[in-house]
């Protein structure tokens, strides 16, 4: 009785789920086809200051020929001195995050000291978008000899590299999380070596931190603007004396930086386990990104790059977000430009607390420059 | 064309597909959504629609695989021996029959997460002791609704916390407790309120009559198989993460199938998941669509306006909004509603336990199930129980949906004392 | 005559009044200090950069209590509540108003002054900040505030009705040479 009552109210004739059924084929076909394109990688130049194009499989070969690995940049100076990591790309749909890693690799020079840059930290995450978010699979930025693309991918590792997510997430910290943080690389920090893609990818990062003996890691990334965590950057405890002085070299740039301490409980982060589990200074920072917010308008390239919408201001004036939406909007070249900003004084306090580990990094876009020119000018022509 | 004018073009073109061409309601979605693409001059945006399907990829394979699950009781005879053994043993007592009728139809609800499975399950065990115990047709299937409702929002599996959850980064962890303080006290007040008046104490010789049949005398033990070891693979894990490897909620639902099938009275397991697939694909198929309609919201605009406009609201009128929007948006779709509505409302309340808040709105959104156009819930009870008019059994519902929304409302008030408390 | 000897004269007095006015007389505070928070902000770090740049004597310690000051010539108190602070540090904002308390009943037992300082702008503001903003000014001898912190004036007029002197900066890192000047001897 209950099987023809579903029947009668589900399924009206037979030819009709038929012409759905090919329907359906149709659409896969196209929808497959475009699912495809954001396989294709952006090409990044590195400047000429480049020392070593390496993979994150040579720090941990379990990652070779995997959606895991992804390139590592290093720029190292003729003296020695510190070292920084530099993760940009944890989490695809925060596209300053990547961007901010871009400009460096194509324009840095290093004199004194080691610097170490991933741009796509999760490298599989770039190669999908996330359900329901309506995303642009690209942006583009115009250069002086014509535009570049970039993706904006999703926060979660593809889940046809990494699937089925458990019901409950025990990650390699012994922190309890919702069965998709299984694929968040900020959540699966130090890692396992034996364990699922997310947490190979989180290990290697690890071992690249313990191989090239990295003193202090950055770790780029954006957030929506209702989120309290904004224009912030987010330190471990052994490094609060360094983000205090981050917060007062930002105001020569006329930027008001927000200091939140990594909670000690939360655990599975970078800025967590980096010193936790390697014993490094560790922050991570935060700038405001519509495109990846519940509030957006219409999604489009030009929302992640313009940072214009019609929604986010509204919210504003009702002081329901913890940042400043002006009708203007937020542009990547500010957001990307604030990153820049961030990255100098975290330098620049690096060196003043450890004066003997100094790093001297030639060639940083200045950021009211950034603001002025726009990131075209800082980056490589397409080809 | 304006954001707004988008999503009433979209929600009409729905409701209209629904009601007056009778399309499916999953279909209704996705031809909704295509017109909401076309009109904001998005074209036909074949990656979103199936980008968006996907969105819920996960709580289908749930929704299939727990209701597999259901279907492997009823082939082994262990849900017959299960119902068997609580109706003999409560019988003689008015008000405890009562709570265990609604807890066996709220039992496949609980584990499946949708509250059509938990009436389509256990509708049919219970359907004839509630008319034989002396409640009307339309009042059992306001039970039966009921109870269903009440089965979807209880834990251990919420689909709709779950939906929620996924939307503000909170972890579907420590729900138990928050949703037992709120479906507890609401199963035994709607159980009391809709059964006590009119149900009688039924004698043995009646219950006798009425009984599925047991299967103890021949497999004994063999019947709780199942049932134990899916609490095994759903708590294993977190209590010996070494040990014990997490398959996922439909790994560990189509494991104790197995088990299942292995156990009692012999049964063909590839007929079962047939009908087991045949009897969630309309909530599946709405699923689906509910995640190309939401997809196409955000593509178009309409969701951002959708949520600031609600965020906009002072905070009075926020709560008297989540106590209407959400059961009436349940009324196209309570998986929808809790995830187009519901995440902004969490956002909105951003100050207070999202667990507590969670709890509270999933009760709204489910009162959705009995409301117009949708109902799903009142009417698949009006169809198992017979009964030809879903305005009765709504009717009967309007008591026990207004302690929905009290109790709602009170977890939410309350949350933070109740957060120091627990 | 008559009139230009009064315009000049009161010309005088109104320059001489803002000379005043601009470079009060600062109390003077001695080293070594000690400094903590009062509702575990994160600028009670940044305290302790400038601090270090002004080469002023001092330990930071975030939970100090009464005994604490012992043996301390001073006490820099930072205002300013952070819920995320007071959940690192385990406890809630009535303990962390009774720790800011006992600090000040033992400043003034063993008369050690207090400079209060606000330095989280307009954010660090609101019903939680302000409490311990109550509750510590009339016990300073000298107060520094980001000028964003004071829209509302609210330091101002304790300021005031205290007497206590109140110097207003721009940004954080202009907070250096009034907190230098203040400890130079």
């Amino acid at each position: 009785m209950r099987l023809r009552l579903i029947k009668k109210f589900f399924f009206p004739r037979l030819s009709l789920t038929i012409v759905l059924l090919i329907l359906t084929l149709i659409i896969a076909f196209l929808a497959g086809k475009e699912f495809l394109v954001q396989r294709q990688s952006e090409p990044i130049f590195p400047s000429s200051g480049l020392s070593y194009h390496k993979k994150l499989s040579d720090y941990f070969p379990a990652l070779r020929n995997t959606w895991g690995d992804t390139d590592v940049y290093i720029f190292e100076g003729k003296e020695p001195g510190g070292c920084i990591l530099i993760t940009g790309g944890t989490h695809p749909n925060e596209p300053a995050g990547f961007l901010t890693a871009v400009i460096l690799i194509e324009n840095i020079f290093v004199d004194k000291g080691k610097v170490v840059i991933i741009p796509r930290a999760n490298a599989s995450a770039f190669t999908h978008s996330d359900p329901q978010e309506g995303s642009p699979q690209r942006f583009f930025i115009s250069t002086a000899k014509g535009k570049r693309f970039f993706r904006l991918g999703s926060r979660l590792t593809n889940p046809i590299h990494q699937w089925p997510d458990p019901a409950i997430y025990i990650n390699p910290s012994g922190q309890k999380l919702s069965g998709s943080e299984v694929r968040n690389l900020n959540r699966c920090y130090p890692g396992r070596p034996d364990g699922l893609l997310t947490e190979k990818i989180a290990f290697a990062i690890m071992e690249v931190i313990r191989q090239e003996k990295i003193d202090l890691g950055i770790d780029v990334h954006e957030s929506a603007p209702e989120y309290p965590v904004i224009n912030a950057l987010v330190f471990h405890e052994n490094s609060s004396e360094l983000a205090a002085l981050v917060a007062i070299n930002m105001e020569s740039f006329g930027l008001k930086l927000r200091l939140e301490a990594s909670p000690p409980n939360l655990r599975g982060l970078s800025h967590r386990e980096w010193g936790d589990a390697a014993g490094i200074l560790a922050v991570l920072i935060e700038t405001p990104n519509a495109s990846h917010g519940r509030l957006k308008g219409k999604p489009s390239p030009d929302l992640i790059v313009e940072g214009i919408d019609k929604f986010y201001p509204r919210a504003s004036r009702s002081g329901r977000l913890f940042v400043d939406y002006p009708e203007t909007g937020i542009p990547l070249k500010d957001r990307v430009g604030r990153h820049l900003a961030s990255i100098i004084s975290l330098v620049e306090s690096f060196n003043e607390l450890y004066p003997s580990k100094k790093i001297k990094i030639n060639n940083i876009p200045d950021p009211n420059e950034v603001a002025l020119k726009g990131l075209g000018f800082f980056l490589h022509s397409p080809s | 064309m304006s954001e707004p004018l988008i999503f009433v073009l979209m929600l009409l073109s729905f409701i209209l597909l629904t009601l007056l061409v009778r399309f499916p309601v999953g279909v209704s979605l996705f031809l909704a959504a295509l017109i909401g693409s076309l009109a904001s001059g998005s074209g036909l945006p074949w990656r979103h629609l199936v980008e968006g399907a996907f969105g819920y990829f996960d709580t289908l394979l749930i929704i299939l695989t727990a209701t597999i699950f259901m279907k492997t009781l009823e082939g082994s005879g262990a849900l017959d021996t299960y119902v068997n053994f609580l109706l003999r043993t409560f019988y003689r007592y008015k008000p405890l029959f009562l709570l265990i009728l609604m807890f066996i139809i709220m039992f496949p609800g609980m584990i499946t997460g949708s509250s059509v499975t938990a009436i389509l399950s256990a509708g049919p065990l219970v359907a004839p002791v509630l008319l034989k115990i002396g409640l009307s047709r339309s009042r059992a299937a306001s039970f039966l609704a009921m109870g269903g409702i009440l089965g979807m929002i209880a834990p251990p599996i919420n689909i709709l916390v779950m939906i929620m959850g996924a939307g503000v980064d909170m972890p579907y962890v420590g729900i138990t407790v928050p949703l037992l303080i709120l479906v507890g006290p609401l199963a035994i007040l709607v159980s009391l309120w809709l059964g006590l008046k009119e149900a009688k104490k039924i004698s043995k010789d009646d219950l006798a009559s009425l009984l599925p049949p047991s299967f103890w005398p021949q497999y004994g033990w063999r019947l709780i198989v199942p049932l134990l070891s899916l609490i095994f693979l759903f708590l294993g894990p977190s209590l010996w993460p070494e040990i014990i490897p997490d398959l996922g909620l439909p790994g560990s639902f189509i494991l104790a199938s197995l088990f299942g099938w292995l156990a009692g009275r012999p049964f063909s397991f590839f007929q079962a998941t047939q009908k087991a697939l045949e009897e969630s694909l309309p909530i599946l198929s709405i699923l689906v669509g509910v995640g190309m309609f939401t997809q196409i919201m955000t593509l178009t605009g309409s969701r951002g306006w959708l949520v600031v406009s609600i965020l906009s609201l002072p905070s009075i009128w926020l709560i008297l909004a989540m106590m209407l929007s959400l059961p009436l948006f349940g009324g196209i779709s309570t998986f929808g509603s809790a995830s187009i509505l519901g995440v902004p409302f969490i956002l909105a309340l951003i100050n207070l336990n999202a667990l507590f808040t969670a709890a509270a709105l999933s009760t709204f959104a489910a009162i959705g199930e009995i409301v117009p156009p949708a109902a799903f819930s009142a009417r698949f009870a009006a169809q198992v129980m017979d009964e030809p008019s879903l305005f009765r059994v709504q009717k009967h519902s309007l008591i026990p949906v207004a302690t929905f929304w009290i109790m709602g409302l009170i977890l939410l008030l309350f949350a933070p004392i109740l957060d120091k408390w627990i | 005559m008559e009139i230009k000897k009064t315009i000049t004269s009161s010309l005088m007095f109104f320059l001489f009044y803002l000379f005043a006015a601009s470079s009060p007389d600062l109390p003077k505070f001695s080293q070594p200090a000690l400094i903590t928070s009062a509702g575990q902000n994160a600028e009670v770090q940044m305290v302790a950069v400038l601090a270090k740049r002004a080469g002023i004597d001092h330990i930071l310690n975030k939970m100090a209590t009464g005994q604490d000051l012992e043996g301390y010539k001073s006490l820099l108190l930072v205002l300013g509540a952070s819920l995320k602070g007071l959940g690192a540090a385990g406890i809630d904002i009535n303990k962390e108003l009774e720790r800011v308390k006992s600090l000040i009943e033992f400043s003034r037992q063993k008369d050690i002054p207090i400079l209060c300082l606000h330095l989280g702008g307009e954010e660090r503001r609101g019903a939680q900040s302000d409490q311990f903003i109550k509750a510590c000014l009339p016990a300073a001898k000298m107060v520094i505030v980001v000028k964003s912190g004071n829209k509302d004036g609210l330091f101002t007029r304790m300021c005031q009705d205290l007497g206590i002197p109140l110097v207003e900066v721009e940004k954080i890192s202009d907070a250096l040479e009034p907190l230098k000047n203040s400890f130079s001897k």
